[in-house]
């Protein structure tokens, strides 16, 4: 249990003390699920609502706890099918060569291996993953899933599509280079849903 | 039928469609908004009820009377102009206005509110008192719709299977009521998700959804006494704590508060910033020769004064 400063306990104080006219409620549970999944941003108007309405946190904590729910869920369906929820890069594995030489670096996978490719005209990448049948059982059809970095930098997010493949450009977030991040030792990419 | 009649037929079905669900689906952010208002006015209520052990007619009357006025200035919607799911929770609320005698019953029959447990703050059992009025309310009103008696026949057996599966690994059931609690309704939404979670009913139900089915349709539930309930829901969801800010709007929210605290005037600013220091601000009274009630008091104005100016400017 993490223990609250002096300023944490008087936001509390604070925030406890007000009042609530309804407005709140224009925080859908939609929107609130789409920007707690990373898909979009809360607006300046949002953000004022959180910090005023107890209704509007109320909602977000509730999506918030469901999605932790779902999270662990997924991790457990996946461990069940024996599914491995981490993508690890083999640079031992690649025989001395660096894979990053190459334009096109694959990261494998039983059930989910990632692809990490120069885009053709910039100097961006583009992370593709390629599900298995069973991954996309668990993911459902119109499922969306993110791959994060054990740094929390965010590699790829995107939703299913009829193939099975999801592709991303202009990530990892942050700006970083994917070839100087996955030199990094011990790098690890986790599947998590949403 | 003109293009404009035509506009005014759609917006009032979807006002309906709106106030419709907050009286069912939503029903608790409605009975959420409804308790805040109710809470947020109810200092005075409080102070006439802290400490009393019986109640003769004289103070029922005043207690009564107390709820009367908060029911009126909480049950006043805002005079500006609302948006379309506002002006909906609010036509839904006022579907449940309080009844100041039943309410009365409540509280005199209620240790907590009374300030009489000394681990319960009134404010806590104020609110626990209210979930379970507005509920029973609720019942009254609403009943039970087709659609809740679909999700409530599913939701039923699922309960039976993971409270049996305890008992079967722990060799003994639940505590009476467990099936109302926050932690029944995660393990409920858990094996939704790792068995159904494609089932059209409550494939995509909310954990804190499944805990609304069981507080307002569970019999063993209600067969509980008032206070054995409140033992096993601690509170509502933390609606008036940091849960719902994220950790970023959380640090954003914390910076605002420090330059709030600046602009405060004297003696207010000193106060509070006495009061973030590790000895509270025992020094500062003595430096300042200040009685502990008047800092108190002085705490709680310049609390009340944060409240009014937090948020950013739009």
């Amino acid at each position: 249990m993490t223990t609250k400063s002096p300023m944490e306990k008087l936001l509390e104080e604070v925030l406890a003390l007000q009042d609530e006219d309804g407005r709140g409620a224009e925080l859908t549970e939609e929107r609130l699920r789409n920007v707690l999944l990373g898909r979009d941003a809360f607006t300046t108007h949002e953000e004022h609502l959180l910090m005023t309405s107890p209704l509007a946190r109320s909602s977000c904590a509730e999506v918030r706890e469901d999605l932790r729910l779902e999270g662990e869920v997924f991790i457990e369906r996946c461990r069940r099918a024996g599914i491995k929820t981490e993508v690890v890069l083999p640079l031992a594995a690649s025989g001395g060569q660096d894979p990053l030489d190459r334009t096109v670096v694959l990261l494998p996978h039983d059930d989910c291996p990632v692809k990490l490719h120069r885009h053709p005209r910039s100097k961006g990448w583009i992370v593709s993953l390629t599900l298995s049948d069973r991954l996309r059982e668990i993911i459902g059809p119109d499922g969306w899933l993110t791959l994060v970095d054990n740094q929390g930098v965010t590699w790829l997010h995107g939703q299913v599509n009829s193939y099975g493949e999801i592709h991303s450009y202009g990530l990892p977030s942050g700006g970083e280079d994917p070839t100087q991040l996955v030199r990094r030792e011990g790098l690890k990419l986790r599947v998590r849903p949403g | 039928m003109t293009n404009e009649d035509g506009r005014r037929r759609r917006v009032s079905d979807e006002h309906d469609q709106l106030a419709r669900m907050y009286r069912t689906v939503w029903w608790g952010k409605t009975r959420g908004m409804i308790t805040t208002r109710f809470v947020h006015r109810s200092d005075r209520l409080l102070g006439l009820i802290d400490g009393v052990s019986e109640c003769d007619k004289t103070l029922c009357g005043d207690i009564e009377a107390e709820i009367e006025r908060i029911r009126n200035e909480a049950m006043t919607p805002p005079s500006c102009k609302m948006t379309p799911r506002q002006k909906a929770i609010w036509d839904a609320a006022m579907d449940f206005f309080l009844d100041p005698t039943k309410l009365t019953h409540s509280i005199t029959s209620d240790e907590a509110v009374r300030g009489l447990k000394p681990e319960v703050k009134q404010k806590q059992g104020l609110r626990v008192i209210l979930r379970s009025y507005f509920n029973a309310r609720r019942r009254e009103t609403e009943g039970m719709t087709e659609h809740e008696h679909r999700v409530w026949v599913k939701l039923h057996p699922i309960s039976n299977d993971v409270i049996l599966e305890y008992a079967r690994r722990h060799g003994h059931l639940r505590a009476p009521g467990y099936r109302c609690c926050a932690e029944h309704a995660n393990e409920v939404r858990t094996r939704i998700l790792q068995e159904m979670p494609n089932d059209r009913l409550v494939g995509n139900i909310k954990a804190t959804t499944i805990k609304e089915y069981f507080d307002r349709f569970c019999h063993e539930c209600r067969e509980l006494t008032e206070e054995e309930f409140g033992r096993l829901h601690p509170g509502e969801p933390p609606a008036d704590g940091v849960m719902g800010l994220s950790p970023e709007l959380k640090e954003a929210t914390l910076r605002q508060l420090k330059e709030r605290i600046e602009q405060l005037v004297e003696p207010l600013r000193s106060v509070v910033q006495a009061s973030l220091q590790p000895d509270k601000g025992a020094e500062y009274r003595t430096r300042e020769g200040m009685e502990n009630g008047e800092f108190k008091r002085l705490l709680r104005l310049a609390t009340q004064e944060l409240c009014r100016r937090l948020g950013p400017e739009e």
